[in-house]
């Protein structure tokens, strides 16, 4: 099963990761190439845009984690957009995210986004 | 339905094998959301025997009931009984969580019932989810 990725890099401050189709055995080296690219720059918010991603296995999760974990040690933080059902209910069972990160839809995502980049420019 | 799929125990063989098994499902009628939820438990399943087991072989078979849908895995690997296993400590902070052992936790959390036996040299898992 097919896994697609696209890196935007929404904000100066922020990468967008964002995937569709299904993160698994098979796709997770594909996702971890795009993550350590996108993770070689300074940005302090990484973005993933999950809401068209259906399924993911515990070799996708340890894939986020290791993200989350890189973007803690560097004082920044994983944002997490709309989550379908079957992919929240795995995240929820391994603790995978914290659920403050996780916001309801793409669209109240963009403005939390858009929010600092105002502080930012003030 | 029974369905039987055989795979050899080998990273390349975990994605066909998931596939065909996917397909069963689908054929038989099972909904989306527990077409993906028992694909994941027999990629969980499967990946941890080709990774950890050392078998020379393997096989799969899915049965499908109006109540039930029935994965068993067969593997004459090293003996791994999984429904006994630990979770792994997930209330731990991100810096100081372990990383492995999320696979076996997810096999026992989506299955509504994990039995596992040793018959002469083969691992028998039994993972159970209701329809």
């Amino acid at each position: 099963m097919s896994l697609n990725i696209e890196v935007e890099p929404s904000l100066p401050f922020s990468t967008t990761l964002r995937l569709e189709g299904r993160l698994d055995n098979d796709t997770t080296a594909i996702f971890d190439e795009e993550l350590e690219k996108a993770l070689e720059s300074s940005v302090k918010v990484l973005v993933m845009d999950l809401a068209k991603l259906e399924y993911i296995s515990s070799a996708g999760i340890l894939s986020v984690l290791k993200a989350q974990k890189t973007m803690v040690g560097r004082g920044g933080k994983t944002l997490f957009g709309y989550l379908q059902p079957g992919v929240k209910k795995v995240f929820d069972i391994v603790k995978a995210v914290d659920l403050r990160s996780v916001f309801a839809s793409v669209e109240e995502l963009d403005d939390y986004l858009d929010a600092i980049q105002k502080q930012l420019e003030e | 339905m029974r369905h039987k799929i055989s795979l050899a125990s080998e990273p390349d063989a975990i994605g066909p094998a998931l596939d065909e098994l996917e397909s069963c499902l689908i054929e038989d009628g099972v909904s989306t959301e527990h077409v993906l939820e028992v694909r994941l438990l027999g990629e969980e399943a499967i990946t941890n025997v080709v990774k950890y087991a050392g078998a020379a072989s393997m096989a799969l078979e899915v049965q499908v009931t109006r109540e039930e849908i029935v994965v068993v895995l067969r593997d004459n690997g090293k003996p791994f009984d999984p429904a006994s296993t630990e979770s792994p400590d997930l209330e731990a902070s991100l810096a100081d969580r372990p990383l492995g052992g999320l696979g076996i936790h997810l096999i026992q959390s989506l299955s509504d019932a994990v039995s596992y036996s040793r018959e002469e040299d083969q691992n028998v898992l039994r993972l159970t989810k209701r329809r």
